[in-house]
């Protein structure tokens, strides 16, 4: 081993991964909150963005997949509110 | 540089998100060396408002193939201001030396995180620097703000160190 090798490293959490996206995109909101639920049930509902999305977000009344591209998904909002739209998840 | 990741940052300046997706896992890894090196336990911190930062200020690197270094000053700067940060159980934060003993843990000793823990976070920054990255004395001195007798003094110092902890 030398001074060169085995330097402890540090590696993003998808959390991180998320705020420093949110940081960098112009027109993107994030918000940040923790559950008082397991996690297996919360992504139950959060990790179907077809039929849980509107249950979580009250003011998304449908969500569609248009298209998809490894893990990145086009999906179009219905929304109560004006120009409320996602690009991509 | 990968011309790939130049026209990413070229997308990205524009706006286009999924370039800056694609551009954040490139650089990722290179900032986690840096900053996992340099502030140990608050690495990921720093990764993350380097990252931030590199993101915001991204439409001013007016030389793409001009990211890498331009990353670098970012995270080493990040970094050493995350480890001088108070954080519980950070020993080198409040400016102590660990406890004697570390040797005594048969799984840990040997470990070179171990020793970088003895070492300040500007000792650590100019190992990074000079060891790892190559850079001569006056780039580490002009990226950390000090002049370059101090960047010889504390490279000396960081070295001996290291090595007498390492063979001993």
């Amino acid at each position: 081993m030398s001074l060169s090798t085995d330097w402890p490293t540090s590696e993003l959490d998808p959390v991180r991964r998320m705020r420093i996206l949110a940081a960098a995109l112009p027109r993107a909101a994030f918000r940040e909150r923790v559950l008082d639920a397991a996690f297996a049930d919360v992504w139950g509902i959060a990790g179907d963005l077809v039929r849980g999305t509107p249950q979580w977000k009250k003011d998304v009344t449908g969500l569609a997949i248009v298209g998809q591209e490894g893990e990145l998904l086009d999906v179009v909002i219905r929304s109560y509110v004006p120009f409320f739209a996602l690009g991509g998840v | 540089m990968n011309v790939d990741v130049i026209d990413l940052v070229r997308s990205a300046q524009r706006g286009d998100a999924l370039a800056m997706s694609q551009l954040l896992d490139a650089l990722a890894p290179y900032v986690g060396r840096i900053c996992g090196a340099i502030a140990l336990e608050a690495g990921e911190d720093a990764a993350q408002e380097t990252l931030i930062s590199v993101f915001r200020r991204l439409r001013s690197l007016r030389e793409p193939a001009a990211l890498y270094g331009w990353v670098r000053t970012i995270a080493v700067r990040e970094a050493v201001r995350a480890a001088h940060l108070p954080v519980a159980g950070n020993p080198i934060a409040s400016g102590e030396v660990p406890a004697p003993g570390w040797r005594d843990d048969p799984e840990t000793a040997g470990d070179v995180r171990r020793v970088l823990e003895r070492l300040t976070p500007d000792q650590r920054a100019i190992l990074v620097l000079r060891d790892l990255h190559g850079l001569d004395e006056a780039e580490a001195a002009r990226i950390l703000g000090v002049a370059r007798g101090t960047v010889k003094s504390r490279l000396h110092r960081a070295r001996a160190f290291f090595r007498r902890e390492w063979t001993t």
